[in-house]
């Protein structure tokens, strides 16, 4: 079990301190295996739910792991303490998530397959809006994430990549902009048609769940 | 005269912050006076929390296993450079 500052014992996971991290990485550097392992013990499991959101399979997930923190390894000399080892090595792995992503060939990923509102001639919306309008308050039940994780494995690659990037991982335009190579209009294009496909599933979600039991949909 | 689908290709920018103007004021009073666009917008501005509910990952302890395995013999090939 991990200890704190003060020798105590620390139950579940223990926070990312980056002081801690440039700590570990000067022994990484200088050689020191261990440091290099304390590390990827500190960061696996954002590289790894980056890369399982993005590539929706544990099993690419997993060898985009052990890619990136391979890369990591082989380039720890040119690392520079001006960024924080998190940030460099989940870019390292953005970037080889997204790598497989557009390599990838799988049915259903088609610029059809993006829904969105609909409208009249008028431009007036046609559809009754569920109120999902709380995400704390939605109870996160087995159907529903289904629904997500179904709606999110639909989406084309290039639309996969900016949602899971901005609105999963929280990086900013710019860093998306570095990785991809894309303008940041074109992210933020790209991002606007993902949410829109993705509100649609969850809005189709509640309308089939109160038309099934005449309910108003499940809300805490 | 801003219409639904006019305010619904400007959300993205609004909930940003980068809409400003004369734009910021023709959705705003839009919003004001829609309520299903209303709605939309706040189910809009509700889908990434709700996305990042569903899709939440823990690494499985199998692959972090695999991973030091592949790391310790990948790093007993070749010392960092």
């Amino acid at each position: 079990m991990p200890l704190d500052a003060q020798g105590r014992k620390v139950h579940g996971v223990p926070p990312l301190i980056p002081s801690e991290d440039t700590e570990l990485l000067t022994r990484a550097q200088a050689g020191d295996v261990a440091a290099f392992e304390g590390l990827v013990e500190r960061h696996r499991s954002r590289v790894f739910g980056l890369a399982q959101r993005m590539l929706n399979s544990a099993d690419d997930a997993a060898e985009v792991l052990q890619e990136s923190f391979l890369s990591a390894y082989r380039n720890l000399s040119h690392f520079r303490g001006d960024a924080q080892f998190g940030s460099w090595v989940y870019k390292i792995a953005a970037n080889h998530a997204l790598m497989r992503l557009r390599h990838r060939k799988v049915v259903n990923q088609v610029e059809s397959s993006l829904d969105g509102p609909q409208f009249n001639d008028r431009g007036s919306l046609m559809e009754e809006v569920s109120d999902f309008r709380d995400a704390e308050g939605v109870a996160m039940d087995k159907e529903l994430r289904e629904a997500i994780e179904s709606a999110a494995d639909r989406l084309a690659p290039e639309y996969r990549e900016v949602f899971v990037l901005k609105d999963l991982e929280g990086l900013s335009y710019e860093e998306i902009a570095e990785i991809s190579g894309d303008t940041v209009p074109a992210i933020k294009s790209r991002l606007h048609r993902a949410r829109l496909s993705l509100r649609a599933a969850i809005d189709h979600f509640y309308a089939e769940a109160t038309s099934e039991t005449a309910q108003p949909f499940r809300s805490r | 005269m801003t219409t639904c689908k006019d305010s619904v290709e400007l959300l993205l920018e609004y909930l940003d912050g980068d809409l400003t103007g004369e734009l910021r004021a023709k959705l705003e009073a839009h919003l004001g006076g829609c309520a299903p666009c209303e709605d939309f917008m706040k189910s809009y501005k509700a889908t990434p929390a709700l996305c990042r509910k569903a899709l939440a990952r823990e690494v499985p302890k199998e692959v972090a296993a695999k991973l030091t395995d592949f790391l310790r013999r990948e790093m007993a090939k070749a010392p960092s450079k």
